[in-house]
This record gives C-alpha cells, sequence and structure tokens, in this order.
C-alpha cells in the first residue's frame, strides 16, 4: 500500500504506521519552527526534540478527533505543536499567561489567574465543558495556546473589548465551579 | 485530552503564519520516528479492538442453539463443553465439527496450560477453539490474546482490514473454553495459511487488570475450505432507506460453514438522532431471517459505525456473518435496526461510556431470493 498525499489522512485515522511515517516526514519542518519559535529561549535540544515527538504521538493517539483535508490537516498539527509547546513550558514552571498592560486586565489577573494556571490540563477541560461554545475557543487560545487577547479577537471576528469580557466572565464562572469541585 | 485535539480540529487556527519550516536531518526524523513507535507501544498496551468492543458494544448480543458432538469427545476437561457455548452471543459455526481440523497441542508457560483443539477457516473467518487451564482464577472472561499472522497475509492486515471475535466459557474457576474468530475483512483471502497465534497474555476483557503473562505460540497450517461462493449484489438495488440512513446490501459470500452479508451503510446522524447541537453515535443492528420462520445467529463486524465526528458522507462497511442458510429456505429478510447512542456524562465532555438516546427502531427490510 502506498501512502500518498491524498489518502495518507484515511490511513493515519485508522491507526497505519506507515501514514504516522509520511505525516512525520512531511510536517515535522513545520512542527520543529513552531516549537523552536515558543521554546527557543530554553535552548534545550532535549525538550525541544520530546516536544516534536509528543506532537506527533498526541496527533496519531487522537486522530480520530480530526476531520477535513490535507490544509485542515495542517492547522490540526500545527496547533498541537503550539499546544505541546506551551504545555512543556507550563511544566518547565514558567508563567503561561500572556501578560497584557491594560488596567482592567492588570486587575484580574489575580487569584483567578492563578488558580487556573495551577489547574491541571485535564481539571481545566473538564471544567472547560461547562462554558458555552465560544467562550471555550476563547480558553482554549488563551490557557492552551497562549495567545494575546487581540489575537484572539482577529481569529473569532471579535472586538477586543468582548474577548476581554467574556474571558473574565468565564473566569469567575469557572472560578465558582472549580471552589464547588474541591 | 481528547476534547482538547477535537477543540483543535473545529478552530482551525492559523498557527504557522509567519514561520518558516526548519530543517529536519533524516537522523532527527528517525530519532522522532523511534520516540513516537516508543511512546505509542507504552500507552497502547490494552488490544485497541478488544477496549472498544467491551466499552461499547458488548451488549449486543444474539441468541443461538448448536451443539458439538465430535468436537466434544475430544476433549478432555469436560464431557460435552461446547454445548456451553449454546447460550453465549455470536456463535454461529454450526457445521464447525465436520469440516474444523483437530489440533491438540498443548503449550504450558507460567503454570498456564493452554491446549488448541480444532481450527477452522473457511476462505472468510479463521476459528481456533482452545482451552485455559491453571491453578489461578482468570476472571470472567479471560481470553487467550496475542498477535495472529500468517505469511500469507504479508503486511495486509497489519493495522487494519481484520477483526477479532472471543467468546469465552467458564466451566470452573481455572478452566475455561475460548473460541477465537479471526475474521478477514477487507484483504487477501489465500487458499491455504500458515499462521502463528503469539499468544503472550491470558487477559479478562472484563477486567484488564487481570492480566497472566506468558508464552503460548501455536503454528497452525489450515487450507481453506472448499466451495466458496460470491455473488454480487452491487446493481441489484437491495437497500433500505429511511430518514438520515441508507443502508444498501453489496455482497453476499458462501461457505460449506458460513454465509457473509456484506453491507453498505451512511448514516446522517443529526437528522436519525433528531439532535442539532450534542454529540450521537448510531450503530446499526441487523436482525436476519429467512421465509421460513428461521432466525440466524450473527457474527456482527460494525466497522466504524457513524457518529457527528464524521462528516455526513462517511460510510461504514459493516458484515454479518451467520451459519449456513436453512436449504429450503428461499429468501432471506435483513431488518436494519438504528441505535442512536449518547454520552452518560455531562453531555459536553464527549468522554466515557455510552447509553441508548431513545429505544432502537426498526427501519424498512431488505429481501432478497436465494435460488
Amino acid at each position: 500500500m502506498k501512502i500518498t498525499p491524498e489518502n495518507f489522512i484515511k490511513h493515519f485515522k485508522r491507526g497505519n504506521e506507515v501514514a504516522l511515517e509520511f505525516v512525520i516526514d512531511e510536517y515535522s519542518g513545520i512542527v520543529k519552527a513552531i516549537i523552536y519559535n515558543s521554546l527557543q529561549s530554553y535552548n534545550d535540544s532535549f525538550v525541544l526534540e520530546e516536544c516534536i515527538s509528543d506532537t506527533f504521538l498526541g496527533a496519531f493517539e487522537n486522530a480520530k478527533q480530526f476531520s477535513g483535508g490535507q490544509e485542515d490537516f495542517r492547522k490540526w498539527i500545527c496547533t498541537i505543536a503550539k499546544f505541546k509547546a506551551i504545555d512543556a513550558q507550563r511544566k518547565l514552571g514558567n508563567q503561561p499567561i500572556a501578560t497584557e498592560f491594560e488596567a482592567d486586565i492588570m486587575t484580574v489577573r489575580s487569584a483567578e489567574d492563578e488558580f487556573l494556571v495551577q489547574a491541571s490540563s485535564d481539571e481545566l477541560l473538564r471544567m472547560m465543558a461547562k462554558l458555552r461554545q465560544v467562550d471555550r475557543d476563547i480558553f482554549t487560545m488563551k490557557y492552551f495556546l497562549n495567545m494575546g487577547n487581540k489575537e484572539i479577537a482577529d481569529n473569532l471576528g471579535m472586538t477586543k473589548a468582548s474577548v476581554d469580557n467574556r474571558l473574565y466572565r468565564g473566569k469567575k464562572r469557572l472560578m465558582e465551579l472549580g471552589g464547588a469541585l474541591t | 485530552m481528547k476534547t482538547l485535539y477535537k477543540q483543535f480540529d473545529r478552530q482551525k487556527l492559523n498557527i504557522d503564519q509567519d514561520i518558516q519550516p526548519m530543517e529536519v536531518t533524516d537522523l532527527e526524523k528517525a530519532n522522532i520516528k523511534r520516540a513516537v513507535m516508543r511512546g505509542r507501544k507504552r500507552k497502547n498496551h490494552l488490544p485497541r479492538n478488544l477496549s472498544v468492543a467491551a466499552a461499547f458494544f458488548i451488549a449486543s448480543g444474539i441468541t443461538l442453539g448448536a451443539a458439538f458432538p465430535t468436537l466434544a469427545a475430544k476433549l478432555p476437561i469436560v464431557g460435552n463443553f461446547f454445548e456451553l457455548f449454546v447460550d453465549d452471543d455470536n456463535y454461529v459455526f454450526e457445521k464447525f465439527d465436520s469440516f474444523s481440523t483437530d489440533i491438540g497441542v498443548t503449550k504450558e508457560s507460567n503454570g498456564i496450560r493452554v491446549t488448541v483443539t480444532d481450527a477452522v477457516y473457511d476462505g472468510e473467518n479463521i476459528a481456533i477453539a482452545y482451552t485455559i487451564e491453571g491453578e489461578q482464577e482468570f476472571g470472567t472472561k479471560p481470553i487467550l490474546e496475542g498477535a495472529f499472522h500468517a505469511e500469507e497475509f504479508g503486511d495486509s492486515y497489519e493495522h487494519y482490514g481484520f477483526h477479532p471475535e472471543y467468546i469465552t466459557k467458564k466451566i470452573s474457576d481455572t478452566e475455561y473454553a475460548g473460541l477465537f474468530i479471526y475474521q478477514l475483512i477487507e484483504g487477501p483471502k489465500p487458499d491455504e495459511i500458515h499462521a502463528t497465534w503469539k499468544g503472550d497474555s491470558i487477559l479478562d476483557v472484563w477486567n484488564v487488570k487481570n492480566e497472566f503473562p506468558g508464552d503460548w505460540t501455536f503454528n497452525l497450517t489450515l487450507q481453506a475450505l472448499n466451495g466458496e461462493e460470491t455473488k454480487s449484489f452491487t446493481d441489484a438495488g437491495i437497500t433500505s432507506e429511511a430518514d438520515g440512513v441508507h443502508v444498501a446490501l453489496t455482497k453476499m459470500t458462501k461457505t460449506p460453514i458460513t454465509t457473509t452479508l456484506y453491507l453498505s451503510e451512511n448514516v446522517d446522524v443529526r437528522t436519525a438522532a433528531l439532535e442539532d447541537e450534542e454529540w450521537r453515535g448510531a450503530l446499526l443492528t441487523y436482525v436476519v431471517t429467512d421465509d421460513l420462520g428461521n432466525e440466524y445467529n450473527a457474527i456482527h463486524y460494525k466497522d466504524t459505525g457513524h457518529s457527528t465526528d464524521f462528516r455526513k458522507e462517511h460510510r461504514s462497511v459493516p458484515r454479518i456473518t451467520t451459519t449456513t442458510f436453512h436449504e429450503d429456505a428461499t429468501s432471506i429478510t435483513i431488518t436494519p435496526y438504528v441505535n442512536v447512542y449518547k454520552f452518560i456524562n455531562d453531555e459536553d465532555v464527549n468522554e466515557g461510556p455510552l447509553e441508548l438516546a431513545k429505544e432502537p427502531y426498526a427501519i424498512e427490510s431488505m429481501v432478497f431470493d436465494l435460488k
């Protein structure tokens, strides 16, 4: 069986290791670049390599969650790479929250953020499930991909003010839920 | 974690905007591949097909009636043990005894004895009967787990195209009778196979913590039974339609001991489930009857099934294996039942066990003539 750019997604989703190798050959360049960009300050080739393999492993094990064509696949695997880099940063003990020096943000960046940072990814995901889809999108970008509020707003075609607002309200909501959980 | 990957899929972000790919040497690529494979082996300890089957579809039981006088006489541990399978699900090899090859090989490892008693290959399925005996209790449904491979397959069934099915009957706390059915779904079906069944653990599929490692490797040479017939229904228009559901019969193969019906299913889950927002899964099950009023037991290979995770055009190509049809039967009726599933937990989480979202309902039957 020959793996080609036309059929690799199908086989990848079925758990075919040949398709996995194809994906690694095709996408390791861009995955490496994304991870390198996020982690270069660490200058640790071991962390870098581990992050790259984690990206492909994560994609392979969750291939069923993917839908779409080649272009979508590139976006998906790049998003996973970014997430793995942020996750590595988090594990290395760095503050993952993008800071923005605006008065209203500064004031809320306290207990709620600390709480969310300390919550494990799994807990955060579980809590986020209680939010509405648009808020889930925002929280994913903010806490798993470390994107700035302006960037999130651009991506969703919203104003930055409404992203700020939604984050603020969402965090309050998660705090309440988190309090109820612990 | 799964939800996160799905969320990423939903958002389709342009993360790599303004980022140029970096060079990755062949050595680096090889390192990545090795690391990923290693990570996989570590996590992927349980057989995938099994865990899925155990988690979701274990309830799809079918009754049957069959007795195996010839086999029973060969089996040392209890006089008539194949009668024990009578009330078990999906046992279809009613004519097994007259076609099977007597094997009778015992392997012992870590104090556990596994004996392969008989095997049969009919061109569509390989069925192997075996017993497990030891000093300890093995749990509710222990099976001999391990890679099955025939050199004639090449690498065709390495990842997919096959589907294992296991039937186990407890005889006493330390004795079990088992049947391993390896279904050849999509790939070569050679006339003769030289197979190796590399059993490396006795695993209780109802409680996978109950695992006993060891080495019980069996080599089997099996001839496909003669007289396989194939009939194509691709252009015959034998279909069933309902809201959001389209099923077609595509092919039938007959061997001296089984009949296999190949189907093609397309389900628009949202329409069938009447649900616009939440996750839903759909599984079609089938009841096969003839014009004499016989209902046939079946092994149902479900393929992917259907869910809102798939695109609307997604096609699932299952097959049903039954025993040979009654010789006086002139027509066969296949009735599909639509089973709609949802998550038991909070519906937003999309993880965990499933439950029926509504009562399964029958849709229009498909009928075809045998003569």
